[in-house]
């Protein structure tokens, strides 16, 4: 298959070629995927809101001007549908978005995470998985789907500084629930 | 002086750091242990999280998706068929109205007589012209006017908006 580019395949489904939707779901579902999981924290849930995600997109598609990047107004629409997806099941959420200066405690249980889990990525995204859920979001954002600063501000709603800031504390949160598990052994 | 070591470690991490600090970032590593393990960790969370491969998505998850696209549009498309054939038929009522209107035009009293008084049919175009006018004036005419006005507006908006092509022409002017 030629290599075709976003908008030229969004372009091809608004002509009426809409098999051509395939292409996107190919190549986004993934990134899509983590990002849901990463929100909702439940594979199922995540599975539902994908499927959401990408027809709620198929029908917005007319409402993608192009002054973004496709990726990027995806994302967003994949972020909302996993809010959505929460809120509905009324989870605390407000607690965990409200700010960024998110502060987690270790559970007892995270101590066994490691004992349990034989490879560090494993047991990394484990811990990318505890943390608060804007924290693990952006460092999937960054990391996993490889998205810059800019695009991830543009998807959360911030400023380019807010997110960047909230970039390094999810790291450093990571990095001190690391550290908290002696995992530094491991490394120094 | 946690929060400094912070942000200097991420800035190193982001390779944001001018001479001057990475200099001190390397004075840290060799004198201060709770900055080296800080700097060691962060590097290989950054490093680490960079290898992982997003989670794939549920098997056959691109079918699932496509189906359920293609039926949504096979409905949306029997639902504008539908309306689309209730639009013609109400275009071809009133083609066929007008058509009446004007093919018996001719047989109607006051045209004829318009056409015997001067002989021939010169004026029968004011007349006709005063009929219409004549016609135009009454409630019935006005109401029925007003009534397929909204009608082919409705029509005009629903096929602007089932079909794709025309709206995405329509949009770029």
């Amino acid at each position: 298959m030629n290599k075709l580019s976003d908008s030229e395949i969004v372009d091809s489904v608004l002509s009426g070629n809409e098999k051509d939707y395939s292409l996107l779901v190919d190549k986004y579902k993934d990134r899509a995927y983590s990002l849901l999981c990463g929100i909702v924290k439940n594979n199922l849930d995540a599975e539902e809101a994908l499927q959401d995600a990408f027809l709620k997109a198929f029908s917005a598609l007319n409402s993608f001007r192009k002054d973004s990047k496709f990726s990027t107004w995806f994302y967003k629409i994949v972020y909302n549908t996993g809010l959505s997806v929460i809120s509905s099941k009324k989870r605390k959420v407000e607690l965990e978005m409200s700010s960024i200066d998110d502060i987690h405690y270790l559970k007892e249980s995270d101590n066994e995470v490691y004992s349990i889990t034989e490879n560090a990525k494993d047991y990394l995204i484990k811990m990318v998985d505890r943390l608060p859920v804007r924290n693990s979001l952006i460092l999937i954002l960054f990391y996993i789907d490889g998205l810059s600063i800019k695009e991830i501000s543009e998807i959360l709603n911030l400023s380019l500084v807010n997110t960047k800031v909230l970039l390094h504390r999810s790291r450093n949160s990571l990095r001190d629930l690391l550290i908290e598990h002696n995992y530094q052994e491991e490394l120094i | 002086m946690k929060n400094n070591y912070n942000e200097l470690v991420n800035n190193y991490i982001d390779k944001e750091l001018n001479q001057n600090e990475l200099e001190t970032v390397k004075e840290l590593v060799q004198n201060d242990d709770k900055f080296k393990t800080l700097l060691t960790v962060q590097n290989y969370v950054h490093e680490t999280l960079a290898e992982i491969p997003p989670k794939f998505a549920p098997a056959g998850f691109t079918d699932l998706i496509m189906e359920k696209l293609m039926h949504k549009i096979s409905e949306k498309y029997k639902k504008n068929y539908l309306f689309r054939g209730v639009i013609s038929a109400l275009l071809i009522i009133l083609i066929f109205t007008l058509f009446f209107f004007f093919y018996y035009l001719g047989d109607l009293a006051f045209v004829k007589n318009a056409a015997e008084s001067t002989g021939n049919y010169t004026n029968i175009i004011s007349s006709v012209l005063s009929y219409l006018m004549h016609v135009m004036n009454t409630e019935i005419f006005r109401t029925v006017s007003v009534l397929l006005g909204f009608i082919i507006l409705i029509g005009f908006y629903f096929t602007y908006n089932s079909h794709k092509s025309l709206r995405n022409i329509l949009d770029k002017l």
